[in-house]
């Protein structure tokens, strides 16, 4: 199908740069997508379009916004008082963070149901997990700036780890810091770094988007396009499609900006930063509790390495793990509505990684149940992180192997099965 | 597939159309409403327009005397004239000005002269009781204003700039 | 499957949710009613005048609300000549030069000016030294933000102004934290027997070394033997909590010990508007000042709010028959 353009300036423009039909074969009529996606896969674009609200937001407050420490709090607070719509700008960028990792914990997610990771597409993977990185890094600096007492400690706390290196350990938190404690010198940086990172997520973005052009989009079946007939171009089919679920997304949104913005946030990040005073529970933000309680689960050495540096190891490793999950997972079947052990596997993980945020939540030393009292939260997480792993070295390969796949559909368009899976 | 552009049906086709303009034109109106927070958070906030005026106790400023006080980042002179001032503002012939204006066109109350004290040439801060008219006289360039604050020498091309203000009572004058 | 395994998270979820109160060293704060509350609240002006009155005269001695300006003031309901006039009678002023350039007098006090509008409120200390040097080492925190710094804020405060001190709190409230105290009490004692029994039996075995060691003749250090825990006091009135001397008393305070002596009784304030001067009323009053303060934008947020989640409910629906119209020849 190819691109037909009426319009007699737009011809001129398109022989010199070529763009309508860039965006024609990105997004428009000209981009066949497979016909069966389910709202499932709406969570891609809407993560793009978020990116977007934040870095709009941002670079708004950064124009009211004063990176030094003995400013930083209070101009936040003039932010939220003084500036026209500044409350609005804040609120917005403050939750729409929360809403990027929403966003994108259900896109991937969705990944691991439908075996999205699956060859063709192992770099659309890896592109996707640096992104989870690059958000992450950029989450927790964007964190700092606020400097309230979370934002310090949280930094303090996080920057920390890296002392777990051994032998360099100090030269590198020192140089983190540019001092010897979390300062103005920290604030500086992770300022400049907190603007810089989403260009670069932009650029990943777009690598993504182009990998994922290479193959097109997985589908609920997890089954190859057979030809044309699988597949329905993207404009107006998921235009349409994902303007509905942004609707209906921005609702969710408006409800938390609007009625509850401080419900996702700690109390302690509107107490300013007090360097002599920690807070009684130093808790991450909601997106980052899981790995935090990988970390804090690791309270016993290994070998010659000691439970603070296996803790960070730990909680890497629960991340990079990813990398190699397209290897470790032997299934040739993509689609786990078409794997019986897999469908109930990728739930326990699905709960265990709540269970995991609720630990992170929590004191490690806290009873889970109070009638059990020795059955504290750091133990939980331990069984939790446990199954973290065991589920990608152990449970991957294995069930690939061993599990016998349900039958697989001939193509997307004909819902005929294919004789016996296997 | 069928192509969706195609118009085609008559009745369904007029009703689609309808449905596919009324969302549109209801998002491109959210879109615009949107877009004004992001703008209108660039004007001045809040605590800015608070100092938009200032008021001055002007009784403790002795007669030959001015002060100098600070409105919207920029310095305002407030000066209590003499009646020789006053007069000599008074008797200049306007057909020679640069930029001609009455004494009476730029007081209020004669014996209270009130203007910004910002150069009319390239933006300095003019120095009072000096210059060749007993007024003030800028260093940068060398431009000459009179007792009324009108330039009469020099490079600047306006006299010196009167800013909004009004007496709230005899000892007070609130600027801006 | 997907049923059960959702229940079962659910189900970990609540517990661990209901668990978490019994833990921290204070009581559930008492749930008021407010006027700021739900998707339509807005604040009630007349309450939060009165409880700028109150924290004018009882809590600007101690505390600041240094993020607020007297220009904020005619945001509650005060008009532009109440605000000025509040502001020129506000007992600090602010530090300013002469013309001379001078910020401090012949007698070496700082110079000072009556406040104007656009000022923020001065705090009553002019650093942190003189505010702990006055208030035997505690540190009175700023009231800008105290509502959004701790949890269930408004209500937090309302109940420790109120319901928390000794002389206020109800016998249900003083029983709970004894309760909670006791409790805590009981289960740091089975820890700490725990670890004695484990050091018991260390100690056994370093004895019998020991005592070999002297038998052979050669020389060796006494083990020290551990000491038992005490058996905790079980707590019944407040003076079991064994606070120290100049720590108060406040069953809704984190550790029990406030250095805030109570601050508001009946008739702390006597109000124009005819309001009962109860001390539910002053509390009531404060908060309501304290939470505008903490969050002055709340009503233009609630009232933006609505409108926005209407427009985007009206094209939401519209969007889902967009495309149900873009795709009814799918099949």
């Amino acid at each position: 199908m190819s691109l037909q353009i009426n319009n007699r300036f737009l011809r001129w423009f398109e022989h010199r740069l070529p763009i309508i039909s860039l965006l024609d074969h990105s997004v428009g009529t000209s981009y066949p997508s497979p016909k069966n996606l389910s709202y499932w896969w709406n969570f891609g674009s809407l993560a793009g379009i978020v990116l977007v609200v934040q870095i709009v937001t941002g670079i708004v407050l950064a124009m009211h916004y004063t990176a030094h420490v003995d400013y930083a709090f209070d101009s936040v607070e003039h932010i939220m008082r003084d500036v026209n719509y500044g409350w609005l700008m804040r609120y917005m960028h403050a939750n729409g963070a929360s809403m990027f990792f929403i966003v994108v914990y259900i896109h991937i997610f969705r990944g691991l149901y439908f075996g999205s990771y699956k060859s063709p597409r192992e770099v659309l993977w890896w592109l996707g997990i640096i992104i989870l990185l690059i958000m992450m890094a950029t989450a927790f600096m964007g964190y700092v700036l606020p400097w309230g007492q979370m934002s310090f400690w949280g930094a303090t706390v996080i920057t920390n780890l890296f002392s777990a290196v051994p032998v360099f350990g100090e030269s590198i938190v020192n140089w983190l810091w540019g001092g010897f404690s979390v300062d103005n010198p920290t604030l500086n940086r992770f300022y400049s770094l907190h603007y810089l990172l989403p260009f670069v997520l932009v650029g990943v973005v777009i690598l993504h988007i182009w990998a994922l052009h290479e193959h097109k989009s997985n589908n609920p079946l997890g089954i190859d396009i057979k030809g044309p007939q699988d597949t329905i171009p993207f404009h107006p089919y998921y235009t349409a499609k994902d303007l509905f679920g942004l609707g209906v997304f921005l609702i969710f949104f408006s409800v938390i900006l609007f009625f509850m913005p401080n419900s996702l946030g700690e109390v302690d990040n509107y107490i300013p930063a007090n360097p002599l005073v920690t807070p009684a529970h130093i808790v991450p933000e909601w997106y980052f509790l899981p790995f935090y309680a990988i970390l804090r689960s690791i309270t016993f050495d290994l070998w010659f390495i000691d439970a603070k540096l296996l803790g960070v190891i730990a909680m890497f490793a629960s991340i990079l793990i990813l990398f190699v999950l397209p290897w470790l997972d032997t299934s040739r079947v993509r689609s786990a509505r078409f794997r019986p052990v897999y469908k109930q596997v990728f739930w326990l993980l699905f709960i265990d990684v709540i269970i995991l945020g609720i630990v992170g939540a929590k004191a490690p030393s806290e009873p889970v149940f109070s009638a059990l009292r020795s059955f504290q939260y750091v133990d939980l997480g331990q069984i939790g992180t446990a199954y973290y792993f065991i589920h990608f070295i152990v449970l991957m390969p294995l069930i690939g192997w061993f599990e016998k796949p349900k039958p697989l559909p001939k193509s997307i368009s004909e819902p005929v099965l294919e004789g016996a899976g296997e | 597939m069928t192509s969706t552009t195609d118009g085609g049906h008559g009745d369904t086709a007029t009703r689609r159309d309808f449905l596919y303009i009324a969302t549109g034109a209801l998002g491109a109106v959210g879109t615009a409403a949107a877009i004004w927070p992001f703008v209108d958070q660039m004007n001045p906030s809040a605590d800015v327009l608070a100092l938009s005026s200032t008021e001055v106790d002007i009784s403790a400023i002795a007669e030959g005397s001015s002060i100098t006080v600070v409105w919207r980042g920029k310095p305002v002179f407030v000066r209590h004239r003499t009646a020789e001032e006053i007069e000599t503002a008074n008797a200049v012939e306007l057909d020679g000005l640069p930029d001609p204006q009455t004494d009476e066109e730029r007081v209020q109350k004669p014996e209270w002269l009130v203007m910004v004290g910002i150069c009319t040439h390239l933006g300095c801060i003019p120095l009072g009781d000096q210059g060749e008219y007993n007024g003030w006289y800028c260093p940068c360039h060398g431009s000459h204003y009179d007792t009324s604050g009108r330039i009469r020498k020099g490079p600047a091309p306006l006299n010196l700039e009167i800013p909004p203000y009004e007496f709230l009572s005899d000892d007070v004058i609130k600027i801006g | 499957m997907r049923k059960s395994v959702l229940l079962f998270a659910a189900a970990i979820l609540l517990t661990t949710a209901s668990g978490a109160f019994a833990a921290g060293g204070a009581v559930h704060p008492v749930q008021r009613d407010w006027s700021h509350t739900g998707p339509f609240g807005t604040f009630d002006r007349a309450a939060v005048q009165r409880g700028f009155q109150v924290y004018r005269e009882v809590c600007a001695g101690c505390h600041s609300v240094r993020l607020l300006a007297f220009r904020n003031l005619q945001e509650i309901g005060f008009s532009e000549d109440q605000v000025k006039a509040i502001a020129k009678g506000w007992d600090i002023g602010i530090p300013t030069t002469d013309e001379d350039g001078e910020s401090i007098n012949e007698d070496g006090e700082p110079i000072t000016r009556a406040p104007i509008p656009s000022d923020r409120i001065p705090s009553p200390y002019a650093n942190e030294k003189q505010a702990r040097a006055a208030n035997n080492g505690a540190l009175p925190p700023d009231l800008s933000l105290m509502i959004k710094a701790r949890i269930d804020g408004a209500n937090y405060v309302y109940s420790l102004l109120a319901h928390g001190y000794e002389d206020s709190a109800s016998e249900d409230t003083l029983k709970e934290a004894f309760h909670i105290e006791n409790t805590n009490r009981k289960h740091a004692y089975e820890d700490a027997m725990k670890q004695y029994d484990d050091d018991l039996d260390k100690y056994q075995d370093k004895l019998e070394a020991y005592q070999q060691a002297v038998a052979g003749g050669r020389k060796a250090k006494e083990p020290k033997k551990p000491e038992e825990p005490e058996k905790p006091v079980v707590v019944e009135s407040v003076e079991d909590m064994g606070l120290s001397d100049d720590m108060n008393f406040n069953a809704f305070f984190g550790g029990w010990g406030i250095a805030m002596a109570a601050p508001l009784s009946e008739e702390a304030v006597e109000y124009s508007d005819g309001t009962a001067p109860t001390l539910e009323q002053h509390a009531y009053d404060v908060v309501s000042f304290m939470t505008w303060a903490a969050e002055p934008r709340m009503e233009d947020r609630k009232r933006i709010g609505i409108k926005v989640l209407i427009f985007l409910l009206i094209l939401t629906v519209l969007l889902y028959f967009v495309k149900r119209k873009v795709w009814s020849d799918v099949h």
